[in-house]
């Protein structure tokens, strides 16, 4: 029976489910692919330099805004934390980072559009953090192969 | 004859790429500010159409939200249309905005771009400025 229940316990480790922040399921991405940026490349029509440009001010304002929303969570100003995810949404889309992370920064915003805390906030926080440096870790690549 | 545009909005990368937008119709002359106050020393260039974003102070903490610029735009350039943006889905923003003076309220999601386009475009054709 031990042997079982051994058995039944490592198998279960073994099993890698995605964790969850709220009712939001997170990680549905492969490895190493965090970011699409074909969107941006339709609305610059291909242009190269523009789409530096972009993703330098991506990489410029993500970990600006991150910090902001880190600090400000620890200090519970809502506001701030609202308004500067506020700013971060339009950049999951323009840089085709998974609708997960949108739609966390948006129950981010519910939650603290209500001015007091909940256990999911820093929860969110901590996730939005680690999608956000994975991309730009990513766009810091994409960005060298681009003329 | 080109028309003025107002862009009023601290988020670089979304107002960078929606004044690349606006940029390619060559009727319109769009103007980029990152608070509001730099905007409005720059009323004597009488915008048609004043985009905003409803949060103005990320970088600048005394800075004006987007309701208040809206409410002195309006006051001093009573014929110019705004278009309020925010990415915010309650129901509230968009019904303050449209109640202090805003004509349209867009979403600032993967669709913006075109429909303020095709606002601004409708604008011009109603006031015969195409």
């Amino acid at each position: 029976m031990k042997r079982i229940l051994n058995f039944l316990f490592m198998e279960s480790k073994k099993v890698k489910t995605a964790p969850v922040v709220g009712n939001i399921q997170t990680w549905p991405l492969e490895k190493g692919k965090y970011t699409d940026l074909s969107y941006l490349r339709k609305q610059t029509k291909g242009n190269q330099e523009l789409m530096k440009k972009m993703i330098m001010l991506y990489l410029k304002q993500t970990p600006e805004l991150l910090n902001t929303i880190k600090e400000s969570t620890e200090e519970k100003d809502w506001v701030t934390v609202n308004t500067a995810v506020h700013k971060m949404i339009p950049s999951f889309w323009m840089m085709g980072i998974d609708p997960v992370f949108e739609k966390m920064a948006k129950t981010l915003q519910e939650h603290t559009s209500k001015n007091e805390f909940t256990e999911e906030i820093p929860k969110l926080v901590f996730k939005l953090e680690e999608g956000c440096l994975l991309a730009c870790k990513e766009l810091e690549v994409t960005i060298t192969s681009l003329g | 004859m080109t028309r003025n545009v107002f862009i009023v909005d601290d988020d670089e990368m979304f107002s960078g790429m929606l004044m690349e937008y606006l940029s390619r119709n060559k009727l319109l002359k769009v103007y980029l500010y990152s608070t509001g106050e730099q905007a409005l020393n720059e009323i004597s260039k009488e915008p048609v159409v004043a985009i905003l974003d409803y949060h103005l102070n990320t970088n600048v903490k005394s800075a004006a939200n987007g309701l208040d610029i809206l409410k002195e735009l309006k006051k001093n350039l009573p014929k110019v249309h705004a278009i309020m943006l925010s990415s915010q889905t309650k129901y509230g923003v968009a019904a303050n905005s449209i109640l202090e003076g805003a004509e349209q309220y867009v979403m600032k999601d993967e669709t913006a771009f075109e429909k303020i386009h095709d606002i601004i475009v409708e604008i011009l054709e109603e006031q015969g400025l195409n």
